[in-house]
């Protein structure tokens, strides 16, 4: 009996330590929003039946505001439950789990081609975050098991999950006091929780600003592709059927210049697309929507893999009127281009630039190396500029426009801060377009 | 395996349900077997090494006893006092023959791993010389030679002991060991209490000020010059942080197994004098030391014999002096080189033997002073300054063992007056590389409990007592919060930044 006592009252010493240095380090996320969204749907009695499912494409590209108003007759209550990096395994047990609390009409899945490439390291803290909105304890433990190494198991530990927050303890407590946080008002400025899951961000981007990716994408070829995650795809849909929910499947927009650097991008999209009419299913691949670099443009680009604010906006509007025309039973096939080549062959433009400088052995002269992405075969020009007086903001041509992707600057140039700024066409290019990318590179760097 | 990991954790979990589950006579044989698979797990080539030293001593030992007595059975059948001595005087011989044997194979096998083919295999600078000692006790007629050889391996092997000692006497455990305790979920919490208490001075305070220790060490702007002045503590306090948390996790582990193991350290900071450091810190070390090199040097034949010499040359306060500082001139030069063949480790071991032999030589002239500025002996101010000194002459020697070599030291220390960085002392943050302000904060909080625990262990509480008087449930909170420190903030699995410092050795 003293025994039990003792082992009860370490219990409880446990549960109030992880509850204490829990509320200290974890870090206000967009969970702790959206929990009290649905909270409040519920408490109003409504239910919402269209939920959308995925990785950061979905909860930063559909606004559920405007899913609710313009799909169909309207009237509409959607949830958007996206999270970052979240993988198909991980969206099969959050839906399961959100299926079992609503009755869904339409299921939106994202396919972005990333999610179903094999990976050295799943985010395991987006893992975790699906863990943590799963409400049923059988659906939490069934995900652990199935979805988390028994090493990664003590993440379940938002204290131990959320450790290397320790610098920021003071401005997460504060911010969880804060009075609008505890009203459910995320006051971040750049980038905030909007409404029921979406995320709005600022736009960063002029158009044909924006650059090449800033790391080298993951390629699609088919050692690469994760088997399972087709099989957690079938169940989705084993899932939706069983549970009379129309699932709809959707591939997010991401930058033009990652398309053009993701070598195999038409076989992912094919595979999908053959993947959605095996089994008739409807599929829009956004990416190829015709008109594409006219209707997203770089200055609704966040950066190369999502849009901003604006840009959500934009595509929820078009996607919307896209699945209307879906239910009415329209073909939707003329808003799409029918390939990748195909787009590619209609844009006929350098779609970004980038550059980077490099030292000349014993010289204090610099390199400046251009790159662009283009359809393959085509060759692109180059124009060199550079701003030597930061204050004064004069801009004086290194080079002017040619096949040259290097040039050479006097050292003499590095003495102070500068602007270095590179402008790119296709060859022979009678159009006005032109991608540029520009940079200010500190004395001494 | 380390027993860092959660994989040690496990295989105590097992390993004590295992034991508690068994008959209380066979519960040794569960140790025997424990033991076998944590030094297994460290690979075959290390098992090979300690089976050799383990069937040498045990043999050795078990022969001296055979020879002891046989001779016992002869000295029935001598009449004459001539007899019994000739026969005294072989038993001896015989004796000594088969000890330098075991003995001279088991330090050469240790030197030749060590220092020649510099591939240590996995805690035998320990099992080593607590084999040798066991030898040596059995020589001495101080206890009987294990028949045993399973027994005998589940004392040398015992697995919390063998990475990094304490240097246990054969006597003082066997007991323990073999008689079997029945289960006591007091003292399994106790032991648990214990080792949690060693993670988080492990893995809280030893590992963040390693990472200090290491950027100054690694050069660059956050070295030398002022940052000699750190040196004189953080690395102190580290390595106390490091070998007494090991050594509180050793204890706790075998603790709950209801053995006991000797205590190795003695609140080292109250120590006011390098003699008394000695005392407190390493002390199995210190005493094996002193028990098989100090006392058979200073008491023996030679010693005596050179005594008499140098009354004869010298004056005899000096001549008195002559066998004592020649024995502490061997074992402190054997105490630098069990740390490493280096010279700088040499260097430490004579520093430590200079300012020994040194306040010995000047206790009449302190006196005095003290005498003379009316500074009484016991106050606590100049208690409180003795500490002081005597921690920062252990610092400055702890650059000694701690460069990479004894040129390293000597420019380390020559830097506090060729680098001149002193203005950093205005940004006592930065005088801490390596670590933020929220880990120097915790590393703070964990030398304060560290402090507290050792000024209620120095006025003679008995912690576990101490901790009993506090009401339960706060009691069991802050074990709770003390969990959480070592989860959260301790260094864990790959952030690790190596091993236990004395494992090295």
């Amino acid at each position: 009996m003293r025994s039990f006592k003792k082992i009860i009252l370490m219990a409880a010493a446990l549960i109030i330590a992880e509850a204490f240095f829990s509320f200290c380090l974890e870090p206000v996320t967009y969970t702790y929003y959206l929990d009290r969204d649905l909270e409040k749907i519920k408490s109003s009695g409504k239910e919402p039946d269209i939920v959308l499912v995925g990785d950061s494409r979905i909860y930063r590209t559909f606004v559920p505001e405007i899913l609710d108003e313009r799909l169909g007759e309207g009237g509409h209550l959607t949830v958007n439950t996206g999270t970052g990096s979240q993988t198909i395994q991980s969206s099969y047990f959050y839906l399961k789990d959100l299926l079992e609390r609503y009755s869904a009409e339409y299921v939106v899945v994202e396919l972005s081609y990333d999610c179903f490439l094999k990976k050295e390291q799943a985010s395991a803290l987006g893992n975790w975050m699906i863990f943590d909105r799963i409400r049923s304890p059988e659906n939490k433990i069934s995900y652990m098991v199935q979805s988390m190494k028994p090493s990664e198991w003590p993440y379940a530990l938002k204290s131990y999950r959320y450790r290397s927050y320790f610098p920021d303890i003071f401005s997460n407590i504060r911010m969880k006091l804060n009075a609008d946080t505890r009203a459910g008002v995320d006051v971040r400025e750049d980038e905030h929780y909007a409404d029921r899951g979406f995320v709005w961000t600022k736009a960063i981007y002029e158009d044909g600003g924006m650059g090449l990716p800033p790391s080298e994408p993951v390629q699609w070829n088919d050692d690469k592709i994760d088997p399972t995650s087709f099989e957690w795809l079938d169940k989705i849909r084993e899932l939706c059927s069983r549970e009379n929910v129309q699932l709809i499947l959707v591939t997010g927009p991401v930058s033009l210049a990652t398309i053009y650097a993701v070598e195999n991008y038409e076989d992912s999209y094919e595979c999908f697309a053959d993947y959605a009419e095996q089994y008739g299913l409807p599929y829009f691949e956004l990416n190829l929507l015709k008109g594409r670099r006219q209707l997203l443009p770089d200055s609704l680009m966040r950066d190369s893999g999502h849009v901003c604010g604006t840009g959500a906006e934009v595509v929820s509007g078009i996607f919307c009127d896209i699945l209307n025309a879906w239910l009415k039973g329209e073909d939707t096939s003329e808003w799409f281009y029918r390939s990748v080549a195909e787009m590619k062959r209609d844009i006929g433009e350098v779609v970004a630039c980038d550059f980077h400088t490099e030292a000349i052995e014993n010289s204090s002269d610099r390199i400046m190396i251009a790159q662009s992405a283009q359809e393959e075969g085509q060759e692109a020009e180059y124009e060199f500029w550079i701003c030597p007086d930061l204050e004064d903001g004069k801009w004086v041509l290194l080079q002017a426009y040619s096949n040259q992707s290097t040039c050479l600057i006097p050292g003499e140039y590095f003495l102070k801060d500068v602007s270095l700024r590179v402008n790119a066409r296709l060859s022979g290019s009678e159009k006005l377009w032109e991608a540029y990318m520009e940079r200010v590179r500190e004395a001494g760097a | 395996m380390s027993i860092l990991s959660i994989r040690f954790l496990a295989f105590l979990a097992v390993l004590l349900l295992i034991y508690y589950l068994s008959p209380v006579r066979w519960r040794w044989v569960v140790l025997l077997f424990a033991n076998i698979i944590f030094y297994l797990s460290a690979g075959v080539k290390n098992a090979g090494f300690l089976a050799v030293t383990t069937v040498t001593a045990w043999g050795g030992a078990r022969l001296v006893e055979q020879i002891n007595e046989k001779y016992k059975e002869l000295r029935k059948l001598c009449s004459t006092k001539e007899e019994k001595q000739e026969n005294r005087t072989s038993c001896v011989k015989q004796k000594k023959k088969v000890m330098t044997v075991i003995l001279f194979f088991n330090l050469g096998l240790w030197i030749l791993m060590k220092y020649f083919l510099k591939a240590s295999p996995l805690g035998i600078s320990f099992y080593t010389f607590i084999a040798m000692g066991y030898c040596i006790d059995v020589y001495r007629g101080k206890y009987p030679a294990e028949k045993n050889l399973c027994r005998f391996f589940v004392f040398l092997a015992f697995f919390p002991q063998m990475l990094q000692g304490p240097f246990s006497r054969y006597d003082r455990m066997k007991d323990d060991l073999f008689t079997g305790h029945p289960f006591s979920s007091d003292r399994l919490g106790e032991g648990a209490l214990r080792m949690l208490w060693g993670f988080f001075k492990k893995m809280v305070v030893a590992e963040k000020l390693g990472c200090v220790t290491a950027s100054i060490y690694a050069g660059g702007d956050t070295s030398g010059g002022i940052y000699v002045l750190v040196l004189l503590i953080v690395p102190t306090l580290q390595l106390y942080a490091d070998f007494s948390g090991y050594m509180d996790i050793v204890c706790g582990v075998s603790r709950m197994f209801g053995i006991c193991l000797q205590e190795n350290f003695r609140q080292p900071f109250f120590a006011r004098s390098i003699e008394e450091k000695w005392r407190r810190w390493h002390i199995t070390l210190g005493d094996w030391f002193k028990d098989y090199i100090f006392y058979p040097i200073s008491m023996g034949k030679w010693a005596q014999d050179l005594g008499r010499k140098c009354r004869k040359k010298m004056k005899p306060a000096i001549a008195r002096m002559v066998p004592s500082y020649i024995s502490f001139l061997v074992v402190w030069t054997v105490t630098g080189f069990w740390h490493g063949s280096a010279l700088h480790f040499l260097i430490w071991g004579w520093l430590n033997l200079i300012i020994i032999a040194g306040s010995m030589q000047l206790a009449p002239f302190y006196a005095k002073m003290r005498e003379r500025f009316h500074i009484k002996e016991e106050s606590k101010g100049f208690i409180l300054f003795q500490m002081i000194r005597t921690m920062l002459l252990v610092g400055m020697m702890s650059i000694f063992s701690d460069a990479p070599s004894a040129s390293a030291a000597f420019s380390i220390c020559a830097s506090l007056f060729t680098k001149f960085n002193w203005g950093l002392i205005k940004y006592p943050l930065l005088l801490l590389p390596g670590l933020e302000g929220w880990e120097i904060a915790a590393v703070g909080l964990g030398l304060i409990l560290m402090l507290i625990v050792d000024i209620i262990k120095e006025k003679g509480y008995e912690i576990y007592s101490v901790l009993r008087k506090i009401p339960m449930p706060v009691r069991y909170l802050g074990y709770a919060f003390l969990f959480y420190f070592v989860i959260l903030i301790g260094n864990t699995g790959a952030d690790l930044t190596g091993g236990f410092l004395y494992a090295q050795f």
